[in-house]
């Protein structure tokens, strides 16, 4: 047992601590979210250029190869800071999708645009009945000559307004089970019939409505085997989750460091107000969520390096914890802050806003519980 | 990181004659996690304690000389596993592992560091003192709960106590109670008792058979509840004062807020698992319980709550392991897991239904009683006159947020 970060851990916290201390100030998260695109072309030309846009990816396309507790440390700092980027999307699970799924070509192809931040990529994979189950993909992509033509909606797709790329989920078959009949085509955004929205709402990181209207793609645009992606998909959730429940966990923590710097130097009847027992309940709340959410991003993240056979439970489990601890670890802190808490220039509502849009994305408490109980039922 | 530990083949012997044990000890049936309540003497458990300490188990850590086995770390473990895995974790401090702490660091008397001996073999049962939440946000490690009604005088080669309070502990009766004093008529002026001024406590092991004691014999929920000690001019003699005078409350209060060292249990907790096979096998509606959709999400939740409350346990283990010093994390590990045990109950009496209010003496109690016991097991934990009930303000005080101990740059 060491939970003690290793070398290079503790120097990809470091810099990341730096890096966001100079590029990531709240006035410049303020700024990013509310810019149309939700997104500082700068702030991720810079992060490639340390080189994390690569970081899963194999030398020999490009990256660095790190693990996933690396990258987890990463996103535990981006989180506390809570620094936008298409990393998630880019980076992480459609980088895992098309090293899982991708042929050679396909590979070579993709993969070092990727690892350099010089191609971005987003998964189409929610649509309006939302939901992170197969039974939920319901686009078809029909078989037209050598290709395949897709129509349909896809929505809430976080990133793909700043995508070059989409990797869209669609049904290609009914199959015998939920799980099959699903296929992966790698689609231009700039394609013919490709359109993208930005929905409006309280929601950060942004999510768009992507619209397929009869988009011609040919055959080597299928990632994987046709009507056989859901396996695929289903592995790039769980590493885009491992590591999002380890920014989700970064944000807590800052939401609870928030509330405890607030409750000692705001002053009631003479007093700070963290003195009053019922103040401190509040933070006390936040760092419980903040320490189970840590705790349990990373001991998934440990399961997914290891190639440990619980790591689906516990990152569901993780992605559960965090679904809810961030949420309310975000209201407690503003039962802490009351007024000035709802003051957009002060810095609680970015992560109030980003804790509810994620406490969604990639599945809800909800989801990943019922994913849990029948995990488990089947390991027995 | 590294959540898991890693055994040798020789620790692998040792958990192998532990279990051998273990299981022949409770062979009987007459298992005691289940035995404890609404029994008068309650022998099994008693019997099973001094055992596990005859062999240096109860505190295995410990050297020899101090009634442990000399334990390696992993042995520690192996132990705490195999115990948690027959339910039986809390037999290894129930209470006294503040006790032996405190005697650790404070006491010189060669009466009292004997004493850690016969505690850590289970010989003798040691009651403590209460101290409520409302107590502890009054208190602050210098300034003592003003509610504490004990006195002491100083008589000769002895202190003479008066008042009451309330004690708890894992015996019936005890042997010895560690309590709370004010000193009485030392200290005048600031620094008397009550004021903002140091505090002049005493902290003392009291003979439980001393004359005019008297302890409140009421029937409990469990037999672990807390229970009131009045005391009547009561003689102690100074060899058992536990650190030096005037410093009571200050050892009293970094004792529990230390907690005991056990080592982390990596098992889910018994209760969790039990109750999940029950959802995977029972049936209603001819439908198995997991597959009920609400059912499911509160079985779920105890089962993560169990988890994250091992993930913090082994956390704490890995500080104390690598020469880190915990700050709010006993206190944070200690508050989550009595709130999961609350959640657990409320989740038991929905999902098992009415047949949770069956003990075990009903031959349709499911899993033996064991969910019965529970429900009034966690109701006594929960008990605001427990020490435990403090865990929230242990952790204020560590965050520096506790009267006294605010930050000293805060301004309005």
């Amino acid at each position: 047992m060491d939970l003690a970060l290793n070398e290079i851990q503790s120097l990809i916290q470091n810099l990341a601590r730096e890096f966001m201390e100079g590029e990531m100030p709240k006035d410049k998260v303020l700024e990013i979210d509310d810019s149309p695109s939700g997104f500082s072309e700068e702030v991720w030309r810079k992060m490639c250029e340390i080189g994390w846009a690569g970081m899963i990816i194999p030398e020999a396309y490009g990256g660095s190869e790190n693990s996933f507790t690396d990258l987890g440390v990463l996103y535990e700092v981006m989180g506390y800071y809570a620094c936008p980027s298409p990393h998630l999307s880019s980076s992480v699970i459609c980088a895992q999708a098309i090293m899982e799924a991708g042929s050679d070509d396909q590979k070579k192809a993709l993969l070092p645009g990727i690892a350099s931040g010089q191609q971005i990529f987003a998964l189409a994979l929610t649509e309006p009945e939302y939901g992170w189950e197969p039974a939920q993909v319901q686009l078809q992509a029909t078989r037209q000559g050598d290709g395949f033509v897709l129509d349909g909606t896809k929505l809430f797709v976080p990133d793909a307004n700043v995508a070059d790329q989409l990797l869209v989920a669609a049904r290609t078959g009914q199959g015998t089970s939920s799980g099959q009949g699903i296929s992966l085509f790698v689609v231009d955004k700039n394609a013919a019939g490709v359109s993208v929205r930005v929905q409006t709402g309280w929601i950060g990181p942004k999510v768009c409505e992507v619209t397929l209207n009869k988009v011609e793609v040919p055959q080597s645009a299928v990632l994987g085997p046709v009507d056989g992606a859901w396996p695929t998909i289903e592995n790039a959730l769980d590493m885009g989750t491992v590591v999002l429940c380890a920014y989700m966990a970064g944000g807590t923590k800052r939401v609870h460091d928030m509330s405890l710097e607030y409750s000692q130097t705001r002053m009631a009847f003479g007093v700070p107000i963290g003195t009053f027992q019922r103040v401190q309940d509040h933070v006390i709340e936040s760092l419980n969520q903040a320490d189970a959410a840590k705790w349990a991003a990373f001991e998934a993240l440990g399961q997914v390096d290891d190639g440990d056979s619980g790591a689906q439970v516990s990152i569901s489990m993780a992605k559960a914890i965090a679904s809810v601890g961030f949420p309310l670890a975000c209201d407690e802190s503003h039962h802490v802050h009351a007024g000035i808490g709802t003051d957009l220039e002060y810095g609680l509502t970015q992560y109030t806003k980003r804790a509810r849009t994620l406490q969604h994305y990639l599945g809800d408490a909800v989801h990943h519980k019922a994913r849990m109980a029948r995990l488990l039922q089947k390991k027995a | 990181m590294d959540f898991t530990y890693h055994y040798s083949q020789t620790q692998e012997t040792f958990r192998a004659e532990v279990a051998t044990w273990l299981d022949a000890q409770l062979s009987s049936g007459n298992n005691p996690a289940v035995d404890v309540p609404q029994t008068k003497d309650r022998p099994s458990f008693l019997d099973l304690r001094r055992a596990l300490g005859g062999k240096g188990w109860l505190a295995p850590s410990e050297p020899v000389a101090h009634g442990g086995m000399g334990a390696s770390e992993g042995e520690d473990v192996i132990l705490a596993e195999e115990l948690d895995r027959r339910g039986l974790g809390w037999l290894q401090d129930h209470g006294t592992g503040s006790l032996t702490l405190a005697i650790h660091a404070w006491a010189s008397q060669p009466r009292l560091t004997d004493l850690i001996a016969d505690i850590n073999r289970g010989r003798v049962s040691i009651w403590h003192t209460c101290i409520t939440p409302q107590e502890m946000d009054a208190a602050s490690e210098e300034r003592p709960p003003d509610c504490l009604d004990i006195t002491a005088s100083e008589d000769g080669d002895d202190y003479v106590l008066n008042g009451h309070a309330w004690f708890a502990g894992p015996a019936p009766t005890p042997d010895y109670l560690w309590t709370l004093a004010h000193l009485d008529g030392e200290v005048s002026g600031e620094d008397s008792p009550g004021e903002d001024g140091p505090a002049t406590t005493i902290s003392l092991l009291v003979p439980a058979g001393s004359k005019g004691i008297a302890s409140r014999d009421s029937r409990r929920l469990v037999e672990d509840g807390p229970r009131q000690v009045g005391f009547d001019q009561v003689r102690v003699p100074r060899s058992l004062l536990l650190g030096p005078k005037g410093e009571g409350w200050a050892l009293m209060h970094s004792a529990l807020n230390a907690g005991p060292e056990t080592a982390a249990p990596p098992t889910l907790g018994p209760a969790v698992v039990r109750l999940q096979e029950y959802a995977d096998t029972a049936t209603r509606n001819g439908a198995l319980l997991i597959e009920d959709l609400v059912i499911q999400q509160m079985v779920m939740d105890a089962y993560i709550e169990g988890r994250v409350a091992r993930l913090f346990k082994t956390r704490d283990a890995w500080m104390r392991a690598s020469g880190q010093k915990t700050t709010y994390q006993p206190a944070q590990t200690r508050m989550w897991q009595k709130r999961a045990a609350r959640r657990y109950s409320q989740t038991v009496r929905q999902v098992v239904g009415v047949y949770a209010l069956l003990d075990k003496k009903d031959p349709r109690a499911p899993a033996q009683g064991e969910f019965e016991l529970q429900q009034r097991k966690i109701l006594a934990s929960i008990d605001p006159t427990g020490v435990s009930g403090s865990d929230a303000d242990m952790i204020a005080w560590h965050l520096g947020m506790t009267k006294g101990h605010e930050k000293s740059t805060a301004q309005s």
